[in-house]
C-alpha cells in the first residue's frame, strides 16, 4: 500500500483498571485531556506514559456523538507516524475514555504561542509543514478528509514528530455524511419532530448525494471558500486549510483572525486569497515557499495541487528531519503542564444554571479560531 | 505510482490470482513457519488487491470494458464472500482495500440494473458474513463499512431485516467497545431508516419480536446505547411511514410507563429522548382507555414537572446554536420555541384530562 508504513505503534487495552490517571494537560468544552501511565497487568513492561482524553458523552449534543464516533472511527483505521492514533478506550458510565500517544510538546499553536508569537522561521515552518502533509497524504488516499487543519491540530512529540490530531471532524468520502443527516433533523425539525397523526402529510424522500460532502464544517478562519459557500467539496477543501495553517505558522496567526466570524467568512469568498508577506514580519520567507502558499490557495478547488503532489515539489522534498524541531523550537520549552498553568480557562458552561450570569455578547460572537460543524444551508438542489 | 506493474494483467488473472492467495492464506498448515506461506501469501493479497483498486478507480479515467470484466469475474470466482470472510487474515492497510473494492463495484449500475446488488441478492452469505465482521473487533470497523454500502440497496437491506440475523445486533451493540458498538448502532439505525416503506411494512407484520429486541436497548446500562436507540425509537414513531406501528405502539401502557420512567432519568439527554416519545402518547387524540387512565392518575404530578422541566434546554448544544445565529439571525422557527411549544402543548392537553 502506497501510504502504509510499518506498525510501530502499539495497541494498549480497553479496561481502565490498566491506566493511572494524571494531572490534567488539556481543557476542552466538553473533554479534558489527563496524563496518565499504562501498566499492563501481566507485562513486565513498567509504566508507559500516554494521554488520556476525558469526554462527558452527557454533555454532548446528539451531533457530536456522531462526530466523536468518527473520530475514533478514523482514528482506529489509521496506521501513520503522523496520524494520531486510538489506542485503546472504555466507557464509564457518561464518560468515555480514549487512551493517546502522549504529545509532550502540545500543538504547533501552543508552541508558537507560547515562544514565538510573531511566527516561526522557513526551516521549521516547512519541517512542520511536511510531516503534517504526509499525514493528510494517507487520509486522503484512503478516502477520508479532515475539515479541520490548523496549526492547533498539529501535535508535536519530544522527538520533533507532528502528528494530526482532532479528527473530529474529519470524515469518510465514502460512508454516508453524518452531519448531513444529522443538520437535516434540524432544519426540518418541525416536520421530522412534529407529532404527525395523518399519514398522508410530509414531504418526499431526498436522495443523498455520495462522494461530496456540503457541512459546514471547520474552524472559520481556515475554511476553504467552496466549503462556506455550501458548494459540495472534497479532499482539496483541506489543502486551502493547508495553506491558511502555513500563513498561521509563518506569522504567528491565521490571516484575517482578528476578524469577527461573520466577516471572516464573507471575506474568504469574496475577497482575494491571503499571501505571504516574505519581508515585513518577523523573518524572511523565500520565493518558493509564497509561491506554494498561493497555489494552495487558489480559489478554484479543481485547481489546488492534491497532498501527494506537493510532497513532490522541491519545497517539501528536502525537508530537515523531525530531529530538527527538537533543536529550535522545542528546546527550553517547559513542559506542557506548566505551560497550561498559566492559561487555564474554565470550561464553557453548556447548560445554563441559575446561579451563572449571563454574558450573552461573548457567547454570541464565538471567536473565529474556534471549530464549528453545522450545515450553512439547505437548497432544494440536493436531491437529484 | 504502482511500483508493481510488470505488465499489465487481465481482469481474469486478477481475480484469480487473488482468490488463490486467499486460499493459500487459509490453507497454510499450523505447523508450517508462518514465513513461508502466510507472509508471502499476505503480501501477494496486499498486491493483488491494490491492482484490482487501481483498475476499478483508475489512475484516471477507469475502462468500461476492463471494469466490467473485472466485476464479472469477481462473480465467477466467489471473490466478494472470500474477501469478508477473510479479511482479518489481510493486512491492516489491505483491509481498507477491500472496502473500496466493495463501494465500488455495490455503486456499479448499468441502465436500472445493480449487477453486484443482484449478485449479493442470490449470495446472501456475503452480506451475512459482512455483519458478523462485528465479532472481531479487528476487522469490525472495515466490515462495517461494506455493511452499511450494501444497506444502502434496499434488496439488500430487506434480506437482513426479514433474516433471523437481524436480531443480532442488540448482541453487537452491547457485547463490543465504544467504537464498534457505535458502528453498529449506526449500522442498525441504517437497517430501520433508509427504506422507509419497506421497514414500515416489516415493523407492522413482526411488531412484537422486534420490539421486544428493541426495548433490551432502550433499557441498557450502557448509556450511549440507550441514548441512542431512545432517540432512534422517537425518529421511527415520527416518521409518518410508521403511523400504523406509531398507532399500535402508544396503545400500549408498558410503553408508556417505560418513558415516564425515563423522563425522570438523571442524563439530560435521556430525559430529553424521552420526552419526544411521550409527547406521543399524549398528543394522541384517540387514547386508549388504559393510557388515558395513567396520564389521569398521573395528571397533578405531570404538571409540576413539565413545568420545570428543561426550562433551559434549546434541544442543541450551545456552540451548535452560536453557528446558526451567526449564519441565519432571525430563524423563522428556533427549535428552543418549538420545543416550549410543544411543551406548553402537552401542559393544555394534560389539564383538560
Amino acid at each position: 500500500f502506497i501510504g502504509a508504513v510499518k506498525d510501530e505503534y502499539q495497541l494498549f487495552s480497553d479496561r481502565a483498571e490498566d491506566y493511572t490517571l494524571g494531572p490534567p494537560i488539556g481543557f476542552g468544552s466538553s473533554s479534558i485531556v489527563y496524563y496518565a501511565t499504562y501498566h499492563p497487568k501481566f507485562s513486565r513492561h513498567a509504566h508507559i506514559p500516554c494521554a488520556l482524553k476525558v469526554l462527558d458523552l452527557d454533555r454532548l449534543p446528539q451531533g457530536s456523538l456522531r462526530l466523536l464516533q468518527s473520530e475514533t472511527q478514523l482514528m482506529s483505521l489509521s496506521k501513520h507516524p503522523n496520524v494520531l492514533r486510538v489506542r485503546g478506550s472504555w466507557l464509564d458510565g457518561h464518560k468515555l475514555h480514549i487512551a493517546l500517544r502522549l504529545m509532550n510538546a502540545g500543538s504547533a499553536a501552543d508552541v508558537m504561542q507560547y515562544a514565538w508569537p510573531g511566527g516561526m522561521e522557513e526551516e521549521v515552518v516547512r519541517c512542520i509543514l511536511r510531516q503534517a502533509l504526509e499525514g493528510l497524504n494517507y487520509l486522503h488516499i484512503n478516502g477520508f478528509i479532515h475539515r479541520d487543519i490548523k496549526a492547533a491540530n498539529l501535535l508535536i512529540d519530544d522527538d520533533g514528530t507532528v502528528l494530526l490530531g482532532d479528527l473530529g471532524v474529519a470524515a469518510p468520502l465514502t460512508d454516508e455524511d453524518h452531519t448531513h443527516v444529522h443538520t437535516h433533523v434540524n432544519d426540518t425539525s418541525k416536520a421530522s419532530r412534529a407529532v404527525i397523526f395523518d399519514p398522508d402529510v410530509g414531504s418526499p424522500p431526498r436522495l443523498p448525494k455520495v462522494g461530496k460532502r456540503r457541512s459546514f464544517v471547520g474552524t472559520p478562519c481556515w475554511m476553504a471558500p467552496e466549503l462556506i459557500s455550501g458548494i459540495h467539496y472534497d479532499s482539496s477543501a483541506d489543502i486551502w486549510s493547508f495553506g491558511i495553517t502555513a500563513l498561521e505558522l509563518a506569522q504567528g496567526r491565521a490571516p484575517r483572525s482578528r476578524e469577527s466570524s461573520r466577516t471572516v467568512l464573507s471575506q474568504i469568498v469574496e475577497a482575494a486569497p491571503p499571501t505571504l508577506d516574505r519581508q515585513g514580519g518577523v523573518h524572511k520567507y523565500s520565493r518558493a515557499f509564497k509561491e506554494t502558499v498561493e497555489r494552495c490557495l487558489v480559489k478554484d478547488p479543481s485547481l489546488r495541487p492534491t497532498a501527494a503532489q506537493l510532497l513532490q515539489t522541491p519545497f517539501f522534498k528536502n525537508t530537515k528531519k523531525p530531529s530538527y524541531l527538537v533543536g529550535t523550537i522545542l528546546r527550553d520549552l517547559p513542559p506542557l503542564a506548566q505551560r497550561l498553568e498559566r492559561r487555564k480557562q474554565p470550561t464553557l458552561v453548556l447548560h445554563g444554571t441559575i446561579d451563572s450570569w449571563d454574558f450573552p455578547t461573548t457567547l454570541f460572537f464565538p471567536s473565529p479560531t474556534q471549530s464549528v460543524f453545522h450545515r450553512s444551508r439547505r437548497t432544494s438542489l440536493d436531491g437529484r | 505510482m504502482n511500483f508493481f506493474k510488470t505488465r499489465q494483467r487481465t481482469p481474469t488473472d486478477l481475480a484469480r490470482g487473488l482468490r488463490d492467495n486467499i486460499l493459500k492464506l487459509e490453507s497454510a498448515p499450523p505447523g508450517e513457519p508462518r514465513k513461508k506461506v502466510r507472509a508471502p501469501a499476505s503480501e501477494e493479497v496486499s498486491k493483488y488487491l491494490q491492482q484490482i483498486k487501481g483498475m476499478l478507480y483508475g489512475d484516471g479515467e477507469p475502462v468500461p470494458e476492463l471494469f466490467a470484466q473485472l466485476a464479472q469475474e469477481t462473480y465467477s470466482t466467489d471473490l466478494l464472500h472470500l474477501l469478508v470472510v477473510h479479511i482479518a487474515r489481510f493486512d491492516f492497510e489491505a483491509r481498507k482495500d477491500v472496502v473500496q473494492i466493495f463501494n465500488n463495484l455495490l455503486r456499479r449500475q448499468i441502465g436500472a440494473r445493480w449487477p453486484t446488488v443482484e449478485y449479493i441478492s442470490g449470495k446472501r452469505e456475503v452480506l451475512f458474513a459482512a455483519l458478523d465482521g462485528y465479532e472481531n473487533e479487528d476487522i469490525a470497523l472495515n466490515t462495517g463499512m461494506i455493511l452499511r454500502e450494501m444497506l444502502r440497496h434496499e434488496p439488500l437491506c430487506k434480506i437482513l431485516l426479514y433474516s433471523e440475523q437481524f436480531y443480532k445486533y442488540p448482541h453487537f451493540i452491547e457485547t463490543t467497545t465504544f467504537g464498534i458498538s457505535t458502528d453498529a448502532y449506526t449500522s442498525l439505525k441504517e437497517t430501520l431508516t433508509r427504506h422507509k416503506p419497506m421497514v414500515a411494512e416489516y415493523l407492522d407484520k413482526n411488531y412484537d419480536r422486534f420490539f421486544n429486541s428493541f426495548t433490551t436497548l432502550i433499557m441498557s446500562t450502557n448509556y450511549v446505547t440507550k441514548r441512542q436507540s431512545l432517540k432512534l425509537l422517537g425518529e421511527i414513531l415520527l416518521d409518518r411511514a410508521n403511523f400504523n406501528v406509531m398507532t399500535r405502539y402508544i396503545a400500549n401502557d408498558a410503553n408508556l410507563k417505560m418513558m415516564m420512567n425515563l423522563l425522570r432519568d438523571r442524563s439530560k439527554n435521556i430525559q430529553f429522548e424521552a420526552f419526544h416519545v411521550f409527547k406521543v402518547f399524549v398528543a394522541n387524540p384517540k387514547k386508549p382507555p388504559q393510557i388515558e387512565a395513567i396520564l389521569r392518575r398521573n395528571k397533578d404530578k405531570l404538571l409540576v414537572f413539565l413545568k420545570d422541566f428543561h426550562n433551559d434546554k434549546d434541544g442543541e448544544s450551545l456552540p451548535l446554536a452560536i453557528v446558526r445565529t451567526l449564519i441565519n439571525p432571525f430563524p423563522d422557527n428556533p427549535i428552543d420555541e418549538q420545543f416550549t411549544d410543544e411543551k406548553q402543548f402537552l401542559i393544555v392537553q394534560i389539564q383538560s384530562l
